[in-house]
Protein backbone atom coordinates (compact mmCIF):
# COMPACT_ATOMS: atom_id res chain seq x y z
CA UNK A 1 0.00 0.00 0.00
CA UNK A 2 2.49 2.69 0.87
CA UNK A 3 4.28 2.17 -2.45
CA UNK A 4 1.11 2.23 -4.20
CA UNK A 5 0.38 6.02 -2.36
CA UNK A 6 4.04 6.63 -3.74
CA UNK A 7 3.21 7.27 -7.22
CA UNK A 8 1.58 10.37 -5.89
CA UNK A 9 4.95 11.46 -4.98
CA UNK A 10 6.09 10.46 -8.59
CA UNK A 11 3.59 12.27 -10.07
CA UNK A 12 4.55 15.30 -8.19
CA UNK A 13 7.72 15.36 -9.33
CA UNK A 14 7.22 14.42 -12.98
CA UNK A 15 4.93 17.10 -13.53
CA UNK A 16 7.28 19.82 -13.51
CA UNK A 17 9.89 17.64 -14.81
CA UNK A 18 7.94 16.84 -18.17
CA UNK A 19 7.04 21.14 -18.80
CA UNK A 20 11.24 21.50 -17.93
CA UNK A 21 11.37 18.94 -20.72
CA UNK A 22 8.34 20.27 -23.03
CA UNK A 23 10.63 23.49 -22.68
CA UNK A 24 13.47 22.49 -23.35
CA UNK A 25 12.74 20.77 -27.26
CA UNK A 26 10.23 24.06 -27.55
CA UNK A 27 13.72 25.98 -27.22
CA UNK A 28 15.58 23.46 -29.05
CA UNK A 29 13.09 23.10 -32.46
CA UNK A 30 12.00 26.47 -32.08
CA UNK A 31 15.86 27.84 -32.14
CA UNK A 32 17.18 29.96 -34.94
CA UNK A 33 20.00 31.30 -35.18
CA UNK A 34 19.83 35.62 -35.26
CA UNK A 35 23.23 36.99 -37.39
CA UNK A 36 22.20 40.31 -38.28
CA UNK A 37 24.63 41.44 -41.06
CA UNK A 38 24.57 45.17 -39.96
CA UNK A 39 25.87 46.50 -36.49
CA UNK A 40 24.27 49.47 -34.98
CA UNK A 41 25.55 52.04 -32.77
CA UNK A 42 24.33 53.12 -29.68
CA UNK A 43 25.12 55.73 -26.27
CA UNK A 44 25.43 54.66 -22.95
CA UNK A 45 24.66 57.82 -20.78
CA UNK A 46 24.51 58.24 -17.20
CA UNK A 47 22.73 61.98 -17.58
CA UNK A 48 19.45 62.32 -15.40
CA UNK A 49 18.78 63.59 -19.28
CA UNK A 50 19.48 60.69 -20.76
CA UNK A 51 17.04 61.03 -23.49
CA UNK A 52 17.69 64.38 -23.88
CA UNK A 53 21.20 63.57 -24.13
CA UNK A 54 20.10 61.07 -26.76
CA UNK A 55 18.48 63.19 -28.67
CA UNK A 56 21.65 65.37 -28.61
CA UNK A 57 23.18 63.03 -30.08
CA UNK A 58 21.25 61.79 -32.66
CA UNK A 59 21.04 65.55 -33.86
CA UNK A 60 24.90 65.49 -34.91
CA UNK A 61 24.04 62.54 -37.21
CA UNK A 62 20.44 64.21 -38.48
CA UNK A 63 20.90 67.85 -38.35
CA UNK A 64 17.89 68.18 -40.84
CA UNK A 65 15.52 66.06 -38.76
CA UNK A 66 16.20 68.12 -35.66
CA UNK A 67 13.70 71.15 -36.13
CA UNK A 68 11.58 70.58 -32.80
CA UNK A 69 14.76 72.10 -30.74
CA UNK A 70 12.41 74.40 -28.50
CA UNK A 71 10.04 71.07 -27.89
CA UNK A 72 12.69 68.88 -26.93
CA UNK A 73 14.98 69.16 -23.34
CA UNK A 74 18.05 70.30 -24.21
CA UNK A 75 20.09 70.13 -21.52
CA UNK A 76 23.64 72.06 -20.75
CA UNK A 77 26.18 70.70 -22.02
CA UNK A 78 27.98 69.41 -19.24
CA UNK A 79 24.95 66.79 -18.55
CA UNK A 80 26.01 65.03 -21.05
CA UNK A 81 29.60 65.05 -20.82
CA UNK A 82 29.11 61.10 -19.51
CA UNK A 83 27.60 60.10 -22.97
CA UNK A 84 29.64 57.43 -24.86
CA UNK A 85 29.70 55.99 -28.15
CA UNK A 86 29.67 52.39 -28.83
CA UNK A 87 29.61 49.80 -32.14
CA UNK A 88 27.34 46.62 -31.36
CA UNK A 89 29.69 43.86 -33.39
CA UNK A 90 27.57 40.66 -34.26
CA UNK A 91 30.12 38.73 -35.93
CA UNK A 92 32.15 38.73 -32.40
CA UNK A 93 28.57 39.42 -29.77
CA UNK A 94 31.10 42.48 -28.19
CA UNK A 95 30.74 46.11 -27.72
CA UNK A 96 33.48 48.81 -28.64
CA UNK A 97 33.86 52.44 -27.58
CA UNK A 98 33.94 54.47 -30.32
CA UNK A 99 34.99 58.81 -30.46
CA UNK A 100 32.25 61.00 -31.29
CA UNK A 101 34.27 62.16 -34.51
CA UNK A 102 34.82 58.10 -35.18
CA UNK A 103 31.40 57.99 -35.08
CA UNK A 104 30.63 61.01 -37.60
CA UNK A 105 32.60 58.85 -40.55
CA UNK A 106 30.46 55.94 -40.14
CA UNK A 107 27.62 55.67 -43.00
CA UNK A 108 24.28 55.26 -41.03
CA UNK A 109 20.60 54.53 -41.57
CA UNK A 110 18.23 56.66 -42.08
CA UNK A 111 16.82 58.73 -39.29
CA UNK A 112 13.92 57.38 -37.02
CA UNK A 113 14.42 54.09 -39.30
CA UNK A 114 14.64 51.20 -35.91
CA UNK A 115 14.53 48.15 -38.24
CA UNK A 116 17.77 47.37 -40.10
CA UNK A 117 17.98 46.72 -43.64
CA UNK A 118 17.76 43.03 -42.96
CA UNK A 119 14.66 43.44 -40.58
CA UNK A 120 16.07 43.21 -37.20
CA UNK A 121 14.57 45.75 -34.52
CA UNK A 122 16.81 46.52 -31.13
CA UNK A 123 14.38 45.81 -28.05
CA UNK A 124 14.49 46.97 -24.59
CA UNK A 125 12.63 43.46 -23.51
CA UNK A 126 13.77 39.68 -23.47
CA UNK A 127 12.48 37.30 -22.22
CA UNK A 128 9.17 35.09 -21.89
CA UNK A 129 9.40 33.57 -18.44
CA UNK A 130 10.21 36.49 -16.13
CA UNK A 131 9.32 35.70 -12.57
CA UNK A 132 12.88 35.88 -10.97
CA UNK A 133 14.76 38.86 -12.67
CA UNK A 134 16.10 38.75 -8.86
CA UNK A 135 19.00 39.16 -7.35
CA UNK A 136 21.47 41.01 -10.56
CA UNK A 137 19.09 43.25 -12.05
CA UNK A 138 21.19 46.20 -11.01
CA UNK A 139 24.54 44.47 -11.95
CA UNK A 140 24.01 42.87 -15.10
CA UNK A 141 20.57 44.17 -16.58
CA UNK A 142 21.28 42.23 -19.92
CA UNK A 143 17.69 43.30 -21.47
CA UNK A 144 18.78 44.66 -24.63
CA UNK A 145 17.76 42.34 -27.46
CA UNK A 146 18.11 41.98 -31.03
CA UNK A 147 14.70 40.98 -32.80
CA UNK A 148 12.96 39.63 -35.82
CA UNK A 149 9.17 38.60 -35.66
CA UNK A 150 8.70 36.38 -32.71
CA UNK A 151 12.73 35.58 -32.06
CA UNK A 152 14.79 37.45 -29.75
CA UNK A 153 18.36 37.25 -28.57
CA UNK A 154 19.66 38.96 -25.93
CA UNK A 155 23.21 40.77 -26.51
CA UNK A 156 26.32 40.77 -24.31
CA UNK A 157 25.80 44.57 -23.32
CA UNK A 158 26.20 45.59 -19.97
CA UNK A 159 24.83 49.14 -19.16
CA UNK A 160 24.55 48.65 -15.32
CA UNK A 161 27.68 48.28 -13.28
CA UNK A 162 27.98 48.16 -9.39
CA UNK A 163 30.04 51.05 -7.09
CA UNK A 164 30.70 54.49 -7.76
CA UNK A 165 30.12 54.40 -11.52
CA UNK A 166 25.96 53.80 -10.74
CA UNK A 167 24.45 52.48 -14.10
CA UNK A 168 24.43 53.95 -17.69
CA UNK A 169 21.13 53.83 -20.04
CA UNK A 170 21.30 52.39 -23.23
CA UNK A 171 20.06 54.28 -26.42
CA UNK A 172 19.99 52.75 -29.82
CA UNK A 173 21.54 55.69 -32.16
CA UNK A 174 21.16 53.72 -35.49
CA UNK A 175 22.16 51.21 -37.76
CA UNK A 176 25.64 51.18 -39.41
CA UNK A 177 25.31 50.34 -43.33
CA UNK A 178 28.98 49.98 -43.68
CA UNK A 179 30.42 47.56 -41.25
CA UNK A 180 33.99 47.79 -42.34
CA UNK A 181 33.92 50.59 -40.11
CA UNK A 182 32.77 48.74 -37.33
CA UNK A 183 36.04 48.63 -35.62
CA UNK A 184 38.08 51.50 -35.64
CA UNK A 185 41.45 51.86 -35.44
CA UNK A 186 42.36 48.80 -37.41
CA UNK B 1 -6.20 16.96 30.20
CA UNK B 2 -2.62 16.97 30.77
CA UNK B 3 -1.64 15.94 27.36
CA UNK B 4 -3.37 18.20 25.98
CA UNK B 5 -2.16 21.42 27.98
CA UNK B 6 1.88 19.86 27.08
CA UNK B 7 0.79 19.92 23.21
CA UNK B 8 -0.70 23.52 23.76
CA UNK B 9 2.33 24.29 25.66
CA UNK B 10 4.50 23.19 22.83
CA UNK B 11 2.83 25.00 19.92
CA UNK B 12 2.71 28.07 21.50
CA UNK B 13 6.38 27.56 22.24
CA UNK B 14 7.00 26.91 18.69
CA UNK B 15 5.10 29.72 17.52
CA UNK B 16 7.33 32.25 19.54
CA UNK B 17 10.17 30.70 18.50
CA UNK B 18 8.91 31.28 14.56
CA UNK B 19 7.87 34.97 15.41
CA UNK B 20 11.81 35.22 17.40
CA UNK B 21 13.70 33.79 13.97
CA UNK B 22 11.15 35.93 11.47
CA UNK B 23 12.23 38.94 13.69
CA UNK B 24 15.84 37.84 13.40
CA UNK B 25 15.99 37.45 10.07
CA UNK B 26 14.07 41.18 9.64
CA UNK B 27 16.44 42.53 11.59
CA UNK B 28 19.46 41.27 9.79
CA UNK B 29 17.87 42.23 6.28
CA UNK B 30 16.66 45.87 7.58
CA UNK B 31 20.65 46.21 8.81
CA UNK B 32 22.10 45.12 5.58
CA UNK B 33 19.81 47.07 3.45
CA UNK B 34 20.11 50.31 5.96
CA UNK B 35 24.24 49.96 5.44
CA UNK B 36 24.61 48.57 2.26
CA UNK B 37 26.80 51.71 1.13
CA UNK B 38 28.88 51.84 4.07
CA UNK B 39 29.80 48.37 4.12
CA UNK B 40 32.38 46.54 2.72
CA UNK B 41 32.65 43.61 0.65
CA UNK B 42 33.07 40.83 3.11
CA UNK B 43 30.93 42.24 5.95
CA UNK B 44 28.40 42.09 3.25
CA UNK B 45 29.14 38.11 2.53
CA UNK B 46 29.63 37.68 6.28
CA UNK B 47 26.43 38.99 7.58
CA UNK B 48 24.56 37.19 4.81
CA UNK B 49 25.82 33.96 4.17
CA UNK B 50 27.77 33.79 7.30
CA UNK B 51 24.94 34.22 9.25
CA UNK B 52 23.11 31.78 6.89
CA UNK B 53 25.92 29.25 7.62
CA UNK B 54 26.20 30.12 11.46
CA UNK B 55 22.05 29.87 12.34
CA UNK B 56 22.52 26.13 10.18
CA UNK B 57 25.03 24.69 12.43
CA UNK B 58 23.33 26.66 15.82
CA UNK B 59 20.07 24.56 14.66
CA UNK B 60 22.37 21.44 14.38
CA UNK B 61 23.02 21.96 17.75
CA UNK B 62 20.04 22.63 19.14
CA UNK B 63 18.62 19.32 17.26
CA UNK B 64 21.30 17.17 18.76
CA UNK B 65 20.88 18.50 22.29
CA UNK B 66 17.79 17.09 21.92
CA UNK B 67 15.83 19.38 24.63
CA UNK B 68 15.90 22.66 22.38
CA UNK B 69 14.41 20.46 19.19
CA UNK B 70 11.01 23.48 18.66
CA UNK B 71 14.41 25.98 18.66
CA UNK B 72 16.45 24.33 16.27
CA UNK B 73 13.44 24.56 13.73
CA UNK B 74 13.63 28.50 14.43
CA UNK B 75 17.00 28.85 13.18
CA UNK B 76 16.75 26.14 10.42
CA UNK B 77 14.03 28.70 9.02
CA UNK B 78 16.59 31.62 9.75
CA UNK B 79 18.98 29.87 7.71
CA UNK B 80 16.55 28.47 4.81
CA UNK B 81 15.74 32.91 4.43
CA UNK B 82 19.38 33.86 4.70
CA UNK B 83 21.21 31.16 2.59
CA UNK B 84 19.63 32.71 -1.11
CA UNK B 85 20.23 36.44 0.39
CA UNK B 86 23.58 35.46 1.04
CA UNK B 87 24.32 33.21 -2.04
CA UNK B 88 22.86 36.45 -4.04
CA UNK B 89 25.23 39.03 -2.28
CA UNK B 90 28.43 37.07 -2.82
CA UNK B 91 27.47 37.10 -6.51
CA UNK B 92 27.02 40.57 -6.70
CA UNK B 93 30.09 41.64 -4.47
CA UNK B 94 32.03 39.22 -6.64
CA UNK B 95 30.92 41.30 -9.71
CA UNK B 96 30.65 38.36 -12.17
CA UNK B 97 28.77 38.67 -15.17
CA UNK B 98 25.92 36.48 -15.34
CA UNK B 99 22.50 37.10 -16.21
CA UNK B 100 19.78 37.01 -13.71
CA UNK B 101 18.93 33.34 -15.04
CA UNK B 102 22.15 31.72 -14.52
CA UNK B 103 22.61 34.01 -11.27
CA UNK B 104 19.27 31.95 -9.79
CA UNK B 105 20.05 29.05 -10.90
CA UNK B 106 23.32 29.02 -8.93
CA UNK B 107 21.66 30.38 -5.66
CA UNK B 108 18.25 28.26 -5.70
CA UNK B 109 20.33 24.85 -7.14
CA UNK B 110 22.70 25.40 -3.99
CA UNK B 111 20.16 26.42 -1.74
CA UNK B 112 18.58 23.29 -3.03
CA UNK B 113 20.88 20.92 -2.46
CA UNK B 114 21.92 21.86 0.84
CA UNK B 115 18.16 21.28 1.82
CA UNK B 116 17.37 18.27 0.09
CA UNK B 117 20.71 16.96 1.98
CA UNK B 118 19.41 18.08 5.61
CA UNK B 119 15.58 16.76 4.51
CA UNK B 120 17.71 13.73 3.51
CA UNK B 121 19.56 12.91 6.93
CA UNK B 122 17.01 14.45 9.41
CA UNK B 123 12.99 14.36 7.64
CA UNK B 124 11.66 17.54 9.62
CA UNK B 125 8.77 19.69 8.47
CA UNK B 126 11.36 22.45 8.12
CA UNK B 127 14.02 21.12 5.61
CA UNK B 128 10.83 19.78 3.66
CA UNK B 129 9.61 22.97 3.35
CA UNK B 130 12.37 25.26 2.22
CA UNK B 131 13.20 21.68 -0.04
CA UNK B 132 9.38 22.77 -1.82
CA UNK B 133 10.06 26.35 -1.77
CA UNK B 134 13.58 26.12 -3.68
CA UNK B 135 12.88 23.24 -6.07
CA UNK B 136 10.49 25.89 -7.10
CA UNK B 137 12.73 28.56 -7.53
CA UNK B 138 15.07 26.05 -9.59
CA UNK B 139 12.29 24.63 -11.57
CA UNK B 140 11.37 28.11 -12.40
CA UNK B 141 15.06 29.54 -12.73
CA UNK B 142 15.35 26.79 -15.16
CA UNK B 143 13.07 27.48 -17.50
CA UNK B 144 13.73 30.79 -17.67
CA UNK B 145 17.04 30.11 -18.43
CA UNK B 146 15.84 27.82 -21.21
CA UNK B 147 14.58 30.36 -22.56
CA UNK B 148 16.86 33.46 -22.19
CA UNK B 149 19.09 32.63 -25.18
CA UNK B 150 18.10 32.21 -28.72
CA UNK B 151 14.49 32.71 -27.70
CA UNK B 152 11.37 32.31 -29.44
CA UNK B 153 8.73 34.55 -27.69
CA UNK B 154 6.67 31.83 -26.10
CA UNK B 155 3.00 33.50 -25.11
CA UNK B 156 1.46 32.15 -21.69
CA UNK B 157 4.59 30.47 -21.05
CA UNK B 158 4.66 31.34 -17.35
CA UNK B 159 0.59 30.92 -17.14
CA UNK B 160 1.86 26.85 -17.72
CA UNK B 161 4.95 26.88 -15.72
CA UNK B 162 2.74 27.92 -12.75
CA UNK B 163 -0.15 25.56 -13.68
CA UNK B 164 2.51 22.83 -13.60
CA UNK B 165 3.79 23.83 -10.61
CA UNK B 166 0.36 24.06 -8.86
CA UNK B 167 -0.57 20.32 -10.04
CA UNK B 168 2.92 19.26 -8.53
CA UNK B 169 1.83 20.91 -5.54
CA UNK B 170 -1.70 19.40 -5.53
CA UNK B 171 -0.12 15.70 -5.85
CA UNK B 172 2.60 15.96 -3.13
CA UNK B 173 -0.10 17.47 -0.90
CA UNK B 174 -2.18 14.41 -1.69
CA UNK B 175 0.90 12.46 -0.93
CA UNK B 176 1.81 14.03 2.30
CA UNK B 177 -1.48 13.66 3.79
CA UNK B 178 -1.85 9.71 2.96
CA UNK B 179 1.33 9.11 4.22
CA UNK B 180 0.32 10.66 7.64
CA UNK B 181 2.14 13.87 7.49
CA UNK B 182 -0.59 16.67 7.57
CA UNK B 183 1.36 19.29 7.98
CA UNK B 184 2.30 20.82 4.78
CA UNK B 185 -0.60 19.29 2.89
CA UNK B 186 -3.09 21.77 3.93
CA UNK B 187 -0.37 25.06 2.35
CA UNK B 188 0.48 22.62 -0.55
CA UNK B 189 -3.23 22.02 -1.64
CA UNK B 190 -3.92 26.13 -1.22
CA UNK B 191 -1.10 26.99 -3.52
CA UNK B 192 -1.88 24.25 -5.39
CA UNK B 193 -5.21 25.16 -6.14
CA UNK B 194 -4.70 28.82 -6.41
CA UNK B 195 -1.74 28.20 -9.06
CA UNK B 196 -3.93 26.16 -10.96
CA UNK B 197 -7.40 28.31 -10.59
CA UNK B 198 -5.68 31.27 -10.72
CA UNK B 199 -3.66 30.35 -14.16
CA UNK B 200 -6.50 29.03 -15.53
CA UNK B 201 -8.74 32.01 -15.10
CA UNK B 202 -5.69 34.30 -16.39
CA UNK B 203 -5.74 32.62 -19.68
CA UNK B 204 -9.49 31.46 -20.13
CA UNK B 205 -10.84 35.00 -19.17
CA UNK B 206 -11.08 38.67 -19.88
CA UNK B 207 -10.31 40.10 -16.81
CA UNK B 208 -6.61 40.54 -17.03
CA UNK B 209 -5.25 40.16 -20.80
CA UNK B 210 -8.37 41.53 -21.90
CA UNK B 211 -8.59 38.66 -24.50
CA UNK B 212 -9.44 35.46 -23.51
CA UNK B 213 -8.98 31.29 -25.42
CA UNK B 214 -12.10 29.83 -25.49
CA UNK B 215 -10.66 26.64 -24.51
CA UNK B 216 -8.95 27.69 -21.35
CA UNK B 217 -12.35 29.16 -20.78
CA UNK B 218 -14.04 25.68 -20.71
CA UNK B 219 -11.11 24.34 -18.93
CA UNK B 220 -11.43 26.80 -16.36
CA UNK B 221 -14.99 25.59 -15.71
CA UNK B 222 -14.22 22.28 -15.24
CA UNK B 223 -11.42 22.86 -13.04
CA UNK B 224 -13.95 24.85 -10.76
CA UNK B 225 -15.87 21.97 -10.26
CA UNK B 226 -13.48 19.76 -9.91
CA UNK B 227 -12.14 21.49 -6.87
CA UNK B 228 -15.34 21.69 -5.46
CA UNK B 229 -15.72 17.56 -6.30
CA UNK B 230 -12.34 17.23 -4.74
CA UNK B 231 -13.03 19.43 -1.66
CA UNK B 232 -14.90 16.16 0.08
CA UNK B 233 -12.47 13.41 -0.51
CA UNK B 234 -9.58 15.42 0.03
CA UNK B 235 -10.73 17.06 3.33
CA UNK B 236 -9.27 20.56 1.74
CA UNK B 237 -11.71 23.48 2.85
CA UNK B 238 -9.04 25.49 0.66
CA UNK B 239 -10.59 23.62 -2.27
CA UNK B 240 -13.50 24.69 -1.39
CA UNK B 241 -12.95 28.24 -1.45
CA UNK B 242 -10.86 28.61 -3.89
CA UNK B 243 -13.68 27.11 -5.73
CA UNK B 244 -16.26 29.37 -4.25
CA UNK B 245 -14.33 32.18 -4.93
CA UNK B 246 -13.45 31.47 -8.67
CA UNK B 247 -16.80 30.12 -9.58
CA UNK B 248 -17.92 33.81 -8.80
CA UNK B 249 -15.00 35.87 -10.63
CA UNK B 250 -15.59 33.00 -13.34
CA UNK B 251 -19.15 34.09 -13.64
CA UNK B 252 -18.95 37.45 -13.28
CA UNK B 253 -16.25 36.96 -16.20
CA UNK B 254 -18.94 34.84 -18.63
CA UNK B 255 -21.54 36.95 -18.13
CA UNK B 256 -20.52 40.21 -19.82
CA UNK B 257 -21.59 38.08 -22.80
CA UNK B 258 -25.04 38.80 -21.61
CA UNK B 259 -24.64 42.21 -22.51
CA UNK B 260 -23.71 40.94 -26.22
CA UNK B 261 -26.69 39.20 -25.79
CA UNK B 262 -29.99 41.48 -24.32
CA UNK B 263 -27.86 44.91 -25.15
CA UNK B 264 -28.68 47.22 -21.82
CA UNK B 265 -30.80 45.10 -20.40
CA UNK B 266 -27.91 42.38 -20.24
CA UNK B 267 -26.54 44.77 -16.82
CA UNK B 268 -29.74 43.92 -14.76
CA UNK B 269 -30.14 40.00 -15.69
CA UNK B 270 -25.98 39.82 -14.38
CA UNK B 271 -27.09 41.05 -11.62
CA UNK B 272 -30.05 39.60 -10.54
CA UNK B 273 -27.99 36.01 -11.61
CA UNK B 274 -25.31 37.04 -9.88
CA UNK B 275 -27.56 37.48 -6.91
CA UNK B 276 -28.82 34.40 -7.41
CA UNK B 277 -25.32 32.44 -7.67
CA UNK B 278 -24.06 34.41 -4.32
CA UNK B 279 -27.13 32.67 -2.12
CA UNK B 280 -26.48 29.22 -4.29
CA UNK B 281 -22.61 29.47 -3.78
CA UNK B 282 -23.16 30.37 0.02
CA UNK B 283 -25.31 27.07 0.21
CA UNK B 284 -22.97 24.78 -1.65
CA UNK B 285 -20.12 25.98 0.48
CA UNK B 286 -21.56 25.47 4.12
CA UNK B 287 -23.23 21.81 2.78
CA UNK B 288 -19.43 21.10 1.91
CA UNK B 289 -17.94 22.85 4.65
CA UNK B 290 -20.58 20.82 7.35
CA UNK B 291 -19.49 17.60 5.19
CA UNK B 292 -15.63 17.79 5.85
CA UNK B 293 -15.86 18.82 9.18
CA UNK B 294 -18.07 15.33 9.78
CA UNK B 295 -15.32 13.11 7.83
CA UNK B 296 -12.61 14.60 9.82
CA UNK B 297 -14.32 14.16 12.98
CA UNK B 298 -15.28 10.36 11.89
Amino acid sequence: MPDKKRIFLYIAILIPVAMILVTAFEVYFHQVSLNPKYNFLYILSKSEYGAGCWLKAKSQFYPETSTDKKETPQPDTDACKTTQFYIYDFSKNTSTAITQDEAKQLKLSPAYQTVSPDGFDISYYCTSSEVLDWPLINVNNLDVCVKKNDYTKRLHLRHYTTGVNGYYNFYFISWILNNNASTPGK
Amino acid sequence: MTQDSSANDSRILKIFNYVGGTLIFLGIAYFIANNWSILNNFTRIFTTLGSAIAAFMAGALFHASHKYESAASAFFMISGLLLPIGLGVTLIVSNVSWGPEEANLLIFGISLAAFMLALFYSPRAVFLLFTIIFASLFYLSLISFLTSEYTFYYDHLLDYEVIALGSGYIFLGYYLDSNNLPALSGPLYFFGGLFVLFESFTMGSNFFIGYNQPRWEIVTGILIILSFAFSVPLKSKSFLYLGAIFLILYIGDISSRFIELFGDLGWSLILVIMGLVLMLIGYLVFVIHKKINRIKLD
